[in-house]
């Protein structure tokens, strides 16, 4: 399985998992990616990256459903922030939440093993 | 062995990793949990609130109407067609009463629903169950007033069979509908950000709506401020200030005249002031509003509202004519949410809604219209009580006996359910009483009556006549509002509806009361003799039908000529220029159009200016030696004013600048005791505008001298240059020398602020054609104004224009939810479509079709 297929199907879980859980199934797969590929190499960064496209997405279809730029705008203002940092920071939080799950579970799972 | 960013996790094979990697991807972690599960400060966890599926970003997916949805309605007998236009309105066609209510409900709740709950709470004193701690003195002042506990109880001694709870229920049944079938993605954007879900919706919380609307139209504390007012100046003098009735006599009750007529007096000079008595006054009304929220007698800032009527023989078309722009405090939502609510045979109306009531409580149907303003009558009654413990009461007396208090629990609570505060609220039989200083002081108040006012609306709603309008209204009980009407058949109408009280005579606190008969006194709760022994009687109400003159209006003015009806209704009016102002534009129009009725509802002259343009102008003139530089200077710029105030007009803020200095000056007697002297702006309380206009045609009055300057004694033509000085003046410091930056749209602005006061959400220094004193005012911050503009022409079909500051949507994503700002802000209206039939909406009149069916499993039964 090609690095890119397999950090399509993280997201595609991690996309699913938000839908059915929320937010909390982030970290949650990313810890179990953590564990099933702690032999390979960049599982962490795999995670971080499937968390952030898995949401972009999720962004990407809720852009498609509505008026999310105006939406955006508005939260920048509330907050005194630019747009950009609207999306930047919703675009990260799942990427912290996934790169450090699977970070601590390969850690764990590595020195255990 | 190689290491990857982030951590260095990435090592081959199944060498353990450095702790330090550990122990990062430890505290990366703990930290970007923490930030996603738990709250930081106010604000929501980040980890819900960010998520694309259920988090905020959820609120864009559904801010526009999709083009076609059906859904299940709890409690529905046959299906609802839901058809919304092109201005989002939803024409919603049922079977029957009972269904239209129950889609209303449902409409509502989609597009309101944040607001719906937080005026619900707002009422109840449970804000800070949502808000936090921020709303606690908030809600005990809430729970102190009674609303939601008074509301309560009228609900529960309505007849359960009566079309006002079936209403009441079937309106639930649809609200309740779309919450139960909402996820935490349906959430409205507040709730997100509050890290809340909605509660639901009971049947009682439309007359809690009804109680809210009391304490906005029919709430005032003006006994407190006039008692101030008498310590600062006499009792004279604030009789005069601030009158029962009205100098300049323009009554909504036509009276024959055919110009308003100026019953102007002397007003006596200021007296000594009492310091004792001031003091009592002074902690009485601190205690009762210890925030300043309360507007103070006089000011001008929450009352604008206007309607008139024509008949057929003075419009242009032969048919009647009606328009309505009642003011209020504008918020983002609007109050109001259009509708046009069909039941085949039985119902067709349209107009605006209360957002939490199942009527139209402002529109028209297929054969009359009606609107309302303000009747600002006096309604509430302080009663000094005498209580047998000052700080424990249990008793209180009453003619020479103790009766037992009533006592109430009221505890407000957090979020957790943690209690955040215990008020106990005693009740004598008159209603709540508060501590006020060292006072103890129970109030009447109609609001706090029981009432069925909902059933009111109901029937307006199927009225077929004016007549049958008036009838409807007969069961309208609070708050007073002037209800003008307008039938196809040509007939026009007037009556200021409500419960107005009939007070008892009998002793009076010491010192305290001149007239046993009036309102305006707190009165001695020791004798039963000054409770209210009854209400007027409708046939007394002021009221006109088909009159003469072949118009009616109302501008919360005084409604009565005393000449006519000397009774008391109430005090302090408000002057009547827009009342001066619409009846000469309507005695000089014999052919009035609907685009003519639509532009007067902006229309930027004042009668107000005339008067006292004239005067400052006379004094600038008549100066012996000349005038200094600045008055001249006021004068020229005045003098080549055309007196409107159009928002390109550049002499509009020099003449509102010099009126406000003249306030300053003349009313010098009542500012806050102890304020330093520059600061003549903190008034106790202001005479409203007429008052001044009085005091004009008399030059001399001591009123005119400034107390501060004991060496000279000033008259009118003194302060009115001085204020002309001081105006031009602090203009030019402001906006620099006359030209452009004098623009009246860079002064008078409206502020429409969001429920939650985010000004993210709220749209604020809108340019406004609006001035002082007219049709369309404004004035303080900004925040109140026209809140719907409505011209309806009653014809073979009934045509009709309207719009409202805001948009039908509370979503502040959506395109709906300031849509019709545009037009609000230039004065135009909207063509308001309403169709007979459901599909008489198609293409491109057609936004989106709702079908609601019943429950699959009441269907089978």
């Amino acid at each position: 399985m090609t690095v890119a297929l397999r950090l399509v199907l993280l997201a595609a879980a991690m996309a699913v998992g938000t839908a059915a859980f929320g937010w909390v199934a982030v970290p949650v797969i990313a810890a179990a990616w953590g564990l099933i590929a702690r032999l390979q190499r960049g599982t962490a960064l795999a995670a971080g990256l499937a968390g952030m496209l898995a949401w972009a997405a999720l962004l990407a279809l809720d852009a498609a459903r509505g008026p999310l730029e105006p939406l955006a705008q508005s939260l920048g203002s509330l907050f005194s922030v630019k747009t950009i940092a609207v999306y930047a920071v919703t675009l990260a939080l799942p990427g912290l939440l996934a790169v450090t799950a699977a970070l601590l579970a390969r850690s764990v799972a590595t020195q255990r093993s | 062995m190689r290491t990857d960013r982030p951590g260095g996790d990435e090592n081959r094979g199944s060498r353990s990793p450095p702790v330090a990697t550990t122990l990062l991807a430890t505290g990366g972690l703990a930290l970007a949990l923490y930030v996603s599960a738990v709250p930081i400060r106010a604000g929501p966890p980040l980890g819900r609130f960010l998520d694309p599926v259920h988090g905020v970003w959820s609120v864009a997916t559904h801010a526009e109407l999709p083009a076609r949805e059906s859904h299940q309605l709890a409690g529905a007998a046959r299906s609802v067609d839901v058809r919304f236009d092109d201005r989002a309105v939803p024409h919603i066609f049922a079977a029957n009463e009972p269904d239209v209510w129950r889609a209303l409900g449902y409409v509502h709740a989609r597009d309101r629903l944040f607001q719906m709950e937080i005026q619900t709470r707002a009422v109840a004193g449970t804000l800070s169950e949502l808000l936090g701690t921020r709303t606690l003195e908030v809600d005990r002042e809430a729970r102190a007033q009674g609303l939601a506990w008074s509301a309560e109880r009228a609900f529960r001694e309505l007849d359960p069979n009566s079309d006002a709870v079936r209403a009441a229920r079937a309106y639930a049944d649809g609200v309740n509908t779309f919450i139960e079938g909402m996820t935490s993605g349906d959430y409205p954007l507040e709730y997100h950000l509050l890290g809340a879900r909605p509660q639901r919706w009971e049947p009682r919380y439309s007359a809690y709506l009804l109680a809210r609307m009391g304490l906005t139209l029919a709430y005032t504390d003006g006994e407190l401020q006039r008692a101030q007012v008498e310590a600062l100046v006499g009792k004279p003098a604030a009789a005069a200030l601030f009158p029962e009735n009205a100098p300049i006599v323009e009554p909504i009750q036509p009276n024959g005249q055919r110009a308003p007529r100026f019953d102007f007096i002397r007003i006596p000079p200021p007296q000594r002031l009492d310091s004792a008595k001031l003091a009592t006054a002074t902690e009485i009304r601190h205690a009762m509003d210890p925030f300043g929220a309360h507007a103070n007698i006089g000011d001008e800032i929450a009352v604008g509202s206007n309607n008139w009527a024509v008949s057929p023989r003075r419009s242009a078309s032969g048919h009647a004519l009606l328009a309505g722009d009642p003011h209020l405090n504008l918020s983002l939502p609007s109050i109001w949410y259009e509708a046009h609510l069909v039941v085949p045979d039985t119902l067709d109306v349209y107009g605006v809604t209360l957002i939490g009531s199942p009527f139209i409580t402002i529109g028209f149907n297929r054969d009359v219209a009606w609107t309302f303003t303000n009747t600002g009558a006096d309604v509430t009654d302080y009663y000094a009580e005498t209580v047998d413990n000052d700080a424990h009461p249990t008793r209180y007396k009453l003619d020479g006996e103790w009766k037992t208090l009533e006592a109430r629990i009221e505890t407000v609570r957090a979020r957790s359910g943690a209690a955040l505060a215990t008020d106990t609220i005693y009740h004598t039989h008159r209603g709540p009483m508060q501590r006020w200083g060292k006072t103890w002081v129970s109030r009447r108040w109609t609001v706090l009556e029981p009432h069925n006012t909902m059933d009111a609306f109901r029937r307006a709603n199927l009225a077929r006549s004016a007549a049958e309008l008036l009838q409807a209204f007969e069961g309208y009980e609070v708050a007073a509002q002037n209800v003008l009407t307008a039938d196809r058949a040509g007939h026009i109408a007037i009556r200021s509806n409500g419960h107005f009280p009939i007070r008892g005579g009998g002793s009076a606190p010491k010192g305290a009361a001149r007239d046993f008969g009036r309102g305006d006194v707190v009165r001695d709760g020791s004798s039963s003799a000054n409770d209210w022994t009854g209400y007027w009687p409708i046939a007394d109400y002021p009221q006109s039908f088909d009159p003469p003159q072949g118009f009616l209006s109302s501008n919360n003015q005084q409604p009565k000529d005393p000449r006519v009806d000397p009774r008391y209704l109430g005090w302090d009016w408000p002057a009547p220029w827009r009342a001066m102002r619409i009846n000469a534009l309507l005695r000089a129009d014999s052919a009035v159009t609907p685009d003519a009725m639509r532009r007067w509802q902006t229309d930027p002259v004042s009668e107000q200016t005339t008067i006292f343009l004239r005067a400052f102008l006379h004094a600038a003139d008549s100066s012996s030696p000349p005038v200094d530089s600045s008055v001249a200077r006021a004068a020229h710029l005045l003098a080549e004013w055309d007196g409107r105030f159009t928002k390109d007009n550049e002499r509009a803020v020099l003449y509102s600048t010099a009126l406000d200095e003249l306030a300053r000056r003349t009313w010098d007697e009542l500012g806050v005791p102890g304020a330093p002297p520059e600061d003549r702006v903190r008034r106790v309380a202001t005479p409203n505008s007429m008052i001044l206009a009085e005091l004009l045609d008399d030059p001399t009055n001591a009123w005119w001298d400034i107390r501060s300057t004991t060496d000279v004694v000033e008259d009118r033509d003194t302060i009115l240059r001085q204020s002309l000085a001081a105006a031009y003046d602090r203009v030019v410091k402001i906006h620099g020398e006359p030209g452009p930056a004098w623009r009246w749209e860079k002064t008078r602005r409206a502020n429409i602020n969001h429920l939650l006061r985010i000004p993210a959400f709220s749209r604020l220094g809108i340019p406004m054609q609006a001035g002082p004193g007219t049709l369309s005012p404004s004035a303080g911050g900004g925040t109140h104004g026209a809140s719907w503009r409505m011209v309806v022409e009653l014809g073979p079909e009934v045509r009709a224009w309207g719009t409202y500051p805001g948009g039908q949507s509370g979503n502040p994503a959506s395109s709906r939810y300031t849509d019709r700002l545009p037009k609000w802000t230039a004065g135009d209206l909207d063509t308001l479509r309403f169709p007979r039939r459901a599909s008489d909406l198609a293409g491109r009149t057609l936004t989106s079709s709702l079908t609601l069916t019943p429950v699959t499993s009441e269907r089978k039964q």
